[in-house]
């Protein structure tokens, strides 16, 4: 057994064992502030510990040579323990003997005995220096975060799941010009306009909810109640032993979005004055093409009158000035049917190498005047059929052709043209214009085919024209699912190149139609009514179905119209569409309807100018059997008029041709015999001057046949040759292209004496060819 | 025939040219004379015409060289045009040699280039804006 001593000195250093493995400092002093216990954590070494015991904390920090400072603070502190009872807590910082900086938290604390006095002091020290080196860390990570968010431009602010604000950074206070005790705590929703709240929720709140993050734009109002767009991204932040809560980040994007609303406004506002100005310029167009009709008709009546010289002159610039204006106008409908995509292209089977060489001749006389040369350098065959649509062909090449002459002084105009592929179904077919011209310069080719554009607007002034031209064929060609392409240097020409893929047609059993001519007699007396209020129009249509043999009947309304048709009988109506009283769809609606049938049932045309809008569903809805554009030709006319009559006369072509299968030839001919094109443009449209030329034609060619018949039975080459010099011109002039090169032939070989076997077979076709030539010229003029 | 119109002398036997060539006198003169060979042609020289359009290859004994070189020799101031569809290099070289106004291929598309030939001389000769 122990005795009590031995136990009390057990338990006792069984304490001071306690106490000296805490390795934290503990020292236990009197209330003198002198040291009765400090452990091995405060003091390592044994021999001061021992030295310590009875000595205060100043005696021991001079020894330790520690700042005076740190025993001073302790001193005092020490004192106001003493004072207020009450236990004291500090930070010290001092220099350990290694030189390092250590951070001991220090606290003093009295024990108190059952007086309630002071009994002794215990100081308990623990070193904080890494905790303290990493709270300043974090301290001055969590000040970068601060002053971003402070600083930041972005708005950002962090809100509930259910949108109460729980923190907005300054951006977003300036932005709302709110206090910050007006935004932290309260709804987003407070912010957000009436008229958007179920958005908010539906798009934003539910969103976020769900998905953990959401973006978009806000429109929030700020205090003015001027409304700002927020363009946003917003996270859901979990964070465990926390509610989630929403982080949002956004910009204002207010001035954009104005911009762009502006712009907007801008650009719509630039369509649609743009697309005004094109609407009322087709307007215009289509209104100026009534009167044109009228001015071209009369001009061409004037000119068939007896005029002098200086009047001749005159009617003629009248007549070359409304067709030039014209010209413009269909440019700006065509420009706007391509625009509108009411661009309708035929389908019809065409023979394009005569559809070509005929273009070409056309253009033969001006660059002739003009002192130029026009050459064809066809690789087509001689008979090439297509199907596709050969108006928009001649107006495509018309365009190309008028420009190259246009701008060439001298020189050349080539039109080079070839099959670049051939397949089974279809042809691409190449057309190139060259000329010698002015040329374009490079920096204006881009620009070449935008409308009403051209190379400067000098050469407006000096070569005329609207700029539409080139516009327009390029759109053509693309509709035709061809291309064009442009070559140019300036001074030495211009190159317009295209392709335009055709579908491949066999070749038509009769001669072409392009040839038909009218015979403007053989309908005839029929009776038409007119229905038209345009005195011009009256008196044009009048003048020439008078001169077929018709017998017209003029009402200047619609109903006027139907009146006399319900008195009278006719044999068909010409309906103008816009007339007072009564217009024409109207009428045709109550001629449609009334109840003498075979009134009720006669063919009605409507004239129209009203072309630009294409709609003949609605004529044809109205009951009308057809429709012409104004301004009509006489050919055109008759053309319509012959159609609905359903009593399809021959023309004299057709009956030539008959005749000529049965006397002549076998076979149907492949292309017409003669082309009195050039004789008609060199007549001035002086219609017996065409006659007098066909008169002598056929009165003084015949000696020559002779000639050259007896030439070669007699094999008088020189003289068979002076006689094929002889015909030439003539055949030449009178359009009768297929001997062209055959008698060329017959001259040179004839001359030199060459080949001249071969000469009896091409001197038998000229024979045959200009025999068969003249009974079709009887035939059709009536001789 | 009015005073003041141009005298013109057409020396060309295909009527169908004869024609032709008329149609395009027809608004510069009333004044014109037709003639199908040489010989009858110069029979008429010393009417002394305004202008005088000549073909080479003609009825005739003479071709349109020959009526060239005559008038040359006669020392006729009259211009004269030739046209004609004679293209060989040794009649154009030796025609042009001879000196005429012009020689223009004979054919219906270069009628307009004859027609400009002739405004041009007789307003150069003339005074007359054709």
């Amino acid at each position: 057994m122990r005795t009590e001593q031995e136990l009390q000195l057990l338990q006792r250093s069984f304490y001071e064992d306690v106490l000296n493995s805490i390795p934290s400092d503990i020292a236990v002093l009197d209330t003198e502030g002198r040291y009765l216990f400090v452990n091995p954590g405060a003091v390592k070494d044994p021999d001061v510990r021992k030295w310590m015991i009875g000595k205060n904390d100043e005696a021991f920090c001079v020894h330790r040579g520690k700042d005076p400072a740190i025993a001073d603070r302790r001193q005092q502190l020490f004192k106001r323990l003493m004072e207020t009872r009450q236990q004291v807590e500090w930070e010290e910082e001092m220099t350990n003997r290694e030189g390092k900086k250590e951070i001991f938290l220090r606290k003093l604390f009295p024990v108190i005995d059952k007086q309630g006095a002071i009994k002794m002091v215990i100081g308990y020290g623990v070193d904080i220096t890494e905790r303290k080196q990493i709270e300043k860390k974090a301290e001055a990570g969590e000040k970068r975060y601060r002053d971003i968010f402070n600083y930041s431009q972005a708005l950002i602010c962090t809100h509930d799941m259910d949108g109460l604000v729980l923190s907005a950074n300054p951006a977003i206070i300036h932005s709302l010009q709110y206090n910050e005790e007006e935004v932290i705590g309260k709804s987003i929703a407070r912010f957000i306009p009436d008229d958007q709240q179920a958005l908010f929720k539906s798009n934003y709140l539910d969103t976020i909810r769900k998905n953990g993050r959401a973006q978009g734009v806000f429109t929030v109002v700020n205090r003015a109640g001027k409304k700002i767009f927020l363009l946003y991204q917003n996270y859901k932040v979990e964070e465990k032993g926390a509610a989630p809560y929403v982080i949002g980040f956004s910009q204002d994007i207010t001035q954009r979005i104005r911009a762009e609303q502006e712009l907007m406004q801008a650009k719509k506002y630039t369509e649609e004055s743009a697309a005004a100005k094109k609407a009322f310029l087709a307007n215009m167009s289509h209104e100026i093409r009534t009167p044109m009709n009228g001015i071209l008709g009369v001009a061409a009546l004037l000119a068939k009158t007896t005029l002098d010289n200086e009047q001749q002159h005159y009617v003629s610039i009248i007549q070359d000035a409304a067709n030039n204006l014209l010209a413009i106008v269909n440019d700006i409908l065509d420009l706007e049917k391509i625009d509108a995509g009411k661009m309708q292209l035929e389908e019809i089977p065409f023979n394009l190498t005569e559809t070509l060489q005929s273009i070409i001749r056309s253009f033969q006389f001006r660059t002739e005047e003009k002192g130029l040369r026009l050459i064809n350098n066809t690789h087509l065959p001689r008979s090439m059929y297509v199907t596709g649509d050969p108006h928009r062909l001649v107006q495509i090449l018309n365009n190309f052709l008028s420009n190259a002459i246009k701008f060439t002084e001298q020189g050349t105009i080539t039109v080079h043209t070839r099959v670049t592929i051939d397949k089974e179904e279809w042809q691409a077919v190449e057309f190139l214009v060259e000329d010698t011209g002015i040329g374009i310069p490079e920096e204006k080719l881009k620009d070449l085919f935008a409308p009403f554009t051209q190379a400067s607007s000098s050469t407006t002034r000096m070569y005329g024209g609207t700029g539409l031209g080139l516009s327009i064929c390029k759109n053509l060609i693309e509709l035709q699912g061809g291309e064009l392409w442009a070559e140019s240097f300036a001074n030495q020409g211009s190159r317009f190149r295209f392709i335009i893929p055709y579908k491949k047609a066999s070749a038509p059993a009769m001669t072409n139609p392009t040839t038909v001519k009218h015979d403007y007699k053989s309908l005839g007396r029929k009776k038409v009514l007119v229905a038209e209020d345009v005195e011009l129009n009256q008196f044009l249509a009048k003048h020439i179905m008078e001169a077929w043999g018709f017998e017209v009947t003029i009402a200047d309304n619609g109903k006027k119209a139907v009146a006399l048709l319900q008195e009278h009988s006719y044999d068909l109506v010409l309906m103008d569409i816009q007339m007072p009283e009564m217009d024409g769809i109207t009428a045709t609606k109550t001629i449609r309807s009334l109840a003498d049938t075979s009134k009720a049932s006669i063919p009605i045309i409507a004239l129209t100018a009203n072309a630009l809008k294409g709609d003949s569903d609605t004529y044809k809805q109205a009951g009308m059997n057809d429709y012409l554009s104004k301004p009509f030709t006489e050919a055109g006319l008759f053309a319509i008029i012959e159609k609905n009559l359903g009593v399809p006369a021959a023309t004299p072509d057709q009956r030539a041709t008959a005749i000529t299968r049965q006397d002549y030839n076998p076979h149907p001919l492949p292309e017409p015999l003669y082309d009195l094109s050039m004789v008609r443009a060199v007549s001035g449209g002086d219609e017996s001057f065409i006659q007098k030329m066909v008169v002598l034609f056929i009165e003084t060619v015949p000696p020559g046949l002779q000639d050259l018949a007896d030439a070669l039975a007699n094999k008088e080459w020189q003289r068979l040759g002076k006689v094929a010099h002889k015909l030439k011109s003539t055949i030449d002039s009178m359009g009768i292209v297929s001997l062209k090169d055959d008698i060329r032939t017959i001259e040179l070989n004839g001359k030199h004496e060459k080949d001249t076997d071969a000469l009896a077979p091409l001197v038998e076709k000229v024979l045959a060819t200009i025999h068969d030539c003249i009974a079709q010229l009887k035939v059709d003029f009536a001789l | 025939m009015q005073k003041g119109q141009p005298k013109i002398f057409v020396v060309e036997d295909n009527p169908v040219y004869q024609t032709l060539v008329i149609k395009q006198l027809e608004h510069i003169s009333q004044d014109i004379h037709v003639f199908n060979t040489g010989e009858h042609f110069l029979s008429q020289l010393t009417q002394e015409p305004d202008l005088i359009i000549l073909d080479y290859n003609l009825d005739g004994q003479i071709n349109g060289y020959d009526v060239l070189k005559a008038i040359k020799k006669a020392e006729s101031t009259s211009p004269v045009i030739f046209f004609s569809s004679n293209l060989e290099i040794s009649v154009t070289s030796s025609v042009l040699k001879l000196g005429v106004v012009e020689y223009i291929e004979k054919t219906i598309f270069t009628l307009p280039r004859l027609r400009n030939t002739i405004a041009r001389v007789l307003e150069s000769s003339m005074g007359i804006a054709v």
